[in-house]
């Protein structure tokens, strides 16, 4: 009896955490995107739902929707490139298990805005690529355009979140073990039957939790997209830092961060139920 | 069967504390009114020109030069402590929180808002041996009357400019960034509300300051007839230039001339910039001490080294300051350029930026957000 409490207890410090540094700061935001400024930009709290009319025109609908498809694609190809490495790793790592984790974590002792940096050098008109073009005659006048496109805000989101959809898989597909596979193999016979019918559901918890940290911090990026985009390819998140950083209507942003966040709280929802309703219970 | 109605109830719970949290947050936001530290009133403080302890700095990064910042340590035997911000609002946010720096550098639509909110410092500008330099236009700006409050640090224009191995026939006009279909993909605007909304404003013969409804929607429009040309929204109209990569730059004078100056000189003999005949965007930064300043003191003299080092400061930075001996030495460094200076006929007849007001900038906030979406 008493134990339980304990743990409720143990709970305290990290749910303190989390309403005083994330959820009420929600609410500081929203109660701005109903606010109006003073005359030295300091939000000041009222009733003004005229911050929020403009907020729905298609032209923002638009720029959301990309959004969605830039996160919804950098997260199919962290799963087309993640779960490979996931399962290379877990299976055929052995000793090496740890080392080759931390290569893939290795790119995260960057700086977030170096490794941007990185793609620009590798993608832009005077870049890696096109120079390496260039050498094997390949390039005309003008360079070819890969930088400030939408491959590249997708290439690199995808680059950046790729070690959210690896980690999971692979502490997932770790616990799945040889034992299971081979009786899987038993009972279907070919690889790749084993692999559909037993190895993939049973790593579904870490594909859901993969693709939820892939898919939603990717929908608000704007780092990305502000340097290896271009206009046809900013993102929500560069419309709200616009107004926030750049001397803009705080409250209009803050309506902007309202409807993102409207939004996302449907797959978060989902994500959460699907989590607390058990997700797939792993034999030991 | 307990299981599930467990995680039933559970969701529901936790989300009703979710959401309650949420729900203080805005009670709490509604209450907790921040009330403004000072009254608007300025009655002139009378600061001793006398160090009083260490300088807290508040600045962009690499805004001054360091040597300045330097000799006046040396000079007087005290800490320059340096902090700094990334844009405005950043700026703006901090003092609003009463962080306590000494001397700070808002633009002039900045210092305005600040100066009207109580949050500077009002003194007798003769305490400064070096104000007599400043020049005439920045005794009485319109963001500070009689300027009890500022002191200008640097000014700049914005303009356009070009690589003229790849473009020609600029005209000296706005439309330069609209009549150049050979340079498509190659163009790109900055990356600042005030700037390129103005600058479409200013193009159809529009105040760069307007607030009418009609007037922003027919300037957003035509920048939304230009975006499928540019290849995108900079705030780093320097690295631009120097990639290569853009043919076609609205572009500040300073970033030209730091571009130019990183130049080799086989490429750098292709790059102009104009100023256009609708309107020439002047700004300013200015120098403040603020109310609450802990060391009011040293924050004076700190602006008197800086105007006296002023003609040391315009060859680091690349844009000049109103004192006559960094005219004068601006204009000799800049010789090869001569559309980088900034002359008083434009500073009195230019296009100053104002402030908007909160309807205004209402406004502008959603059309410029329109035109990056």
């Amino acid at each position: 009896m008493m134990r339980r409490w304990v743990w409720r207890l143990s709970l305290i410090p990290g749910v303190a955490w989390l309403v005083v540094l994330f959820v009420l700061p929600i609410g500081f935001v929203i109660a701005v995107s109903f606010g109006t400024v003073n005359i030295v930009g300091a939000p000041v709290y009222g009733w003004h739902p005229g911050n929020y009319s403009q907020i729905f025109q298609s032209i923002y609908v638009t720029v959301f929707l990309r959004s969605l498809l830039f996160a919804l694609a950098t997260t199919a190809i962290c799963i087309l490139l993640g779960y490979p490495v996931a399962y290379f790793v877990v299976r055929f790592g052995g000793r090496y298990k740890g080392l080759l984790l931390g290569l893939v974590i290795l790119p995260w002792f960057v700086d977030y805005l170096v490794r941007i940096y990185a793609w620009v050098s590798l993608l832009g008109d005077q870049g890696f690529l096109n120079g390496l073009l260039h050498t094997l005659g390949m390039s005309g006048s003008p360079p070819l355009r890969l930088i400030n496109t939408p491959y590249a805000v997708i290439g690199g989101l995808t680059y950046d979140y790729l070690p959210f959809m690896i980690l999971p898989l692979f502490a997932v597909l770790g616990q799945v073990g040889d034992s299971v596979i081979e009786a899987g193999k038993d009972l279907y016979g070919t690889p790749l039957q084993t692999f559909f019918r037993v190895t993939l559901p049973l790593s579904f918890p870490g594909l859901m939790a993969g693709c939820a940290l892939v898919f939603l911090p990717s929908v608000g990026d704007f780092a990305t997209a502000q340097l290896l985009g271009g206009p046809n390819s900013y993102m929500i998140g560069n419309l709200i830092d616009g107004v926030f950083e750049g001397g803009g209507y705080w409250p209009f942003g803050a309506a902007l961060t309202a409807l993102v966040l409207a939004v996302l709280f449907v797959p978060m929802l989902l994500y959460v139920r699907y989590a607390l309703r058990g997700g797939a219970v792993i034999p030991g | 069967m307990s299981a599930e109605l467990w995680t039933r109830r559970m969701s529901r719970r936790t989300f009703l504390g979710v959401a309650g949290s949420a729900a203080l947050g805005i009670g709490l936001a509604a209450c907790g009114a921040k009330s403004s530290p000072v009254s608007s009133a300025s009655t002139l403080a009378s600061i001793q020109p006398k160090i009083d302890g260490d300088l807290n700095y508040f600045n962009w990064a690499d805004y001054m030069n360091p040597a300045i910042i330097n000799s006046f340590e040396k000079e007087y035997g005290v800490q320059v402590h340096q902090t700094y911000f990334d844009n405005m609002s950043g700026m703006m946010a901090k003092i609003r929180a009463g962080v306590p720096y000494d001397v700070t550098f808002p633009e002039a639509v900045e210092a305005y808002q600040l100066r009207e909110g109580g949050y500077l410092l009002a003194y007798d500008h003769s305490e400064l041996s070096s104000w007599k330099q400043v020049i005439p236009f920045f005794h009485n700006p319109w963001y500070d009357p009689q300027s009890l409050h500022t002191v200008p640090y640097v000014l700049w224009t914005t303009g356009i400019a070009w690589n003229s191995q790849k473009v020609s026939n600029m005209t000296g006009s706005w439309n330069d960034l609209w009549n150049h279909p050979e340079a498509k993909g190659y163009i790109e605007l900055l990356n600042d509300m005030h700037e390129t909304l103005g600058m479409s404003l200013l193009r159809l013969g529009y105040s760069f300051n307007s607030v009418d409804p009609g007037q922003l929607s027919d300037a957003v429009n035509a920048l939304l007839q230009l975006k499928p040309s540019i290849r995108g929204f900079t705030s780093d109209d320097e690295m631009s230039i120097d990639s290569g990569q853009v043919w076609i730059q609205h572009a500040w004078s300073g970033d030209f001339w730091l571009a130019m100056s990183r130049m080799p000189a086989s490429q750098r003999k292709y790059w102009k910039y104009e100023t256009c005949k609708e309107g020439v965007p002047v700004g300013n930064d200015t120098m403040v001490i603020l109310k609450n300043a802990p060391h009011p003191g040293t924050a004076l003299l700190f602006i008197d080294w800086v105007l006296a080092h002023a003609a040391e400061n315009v060859g680091w930075l690349g844009y000049p300051m109103p004192e006559t001996d960094a005219l004068t030495a601006f204009g000799k460094i800049v010789a090869e350029y001569p559309a980088l200076n900034v002359t008083t006929e434009m500073l009195t007849h230019g296009v100053q930026f104002k402030y908007l007001g909160q309807a205004g900038l209402q406004l502008w906030t959603e059309d410029w957000t329109k035109v990056t979406a």
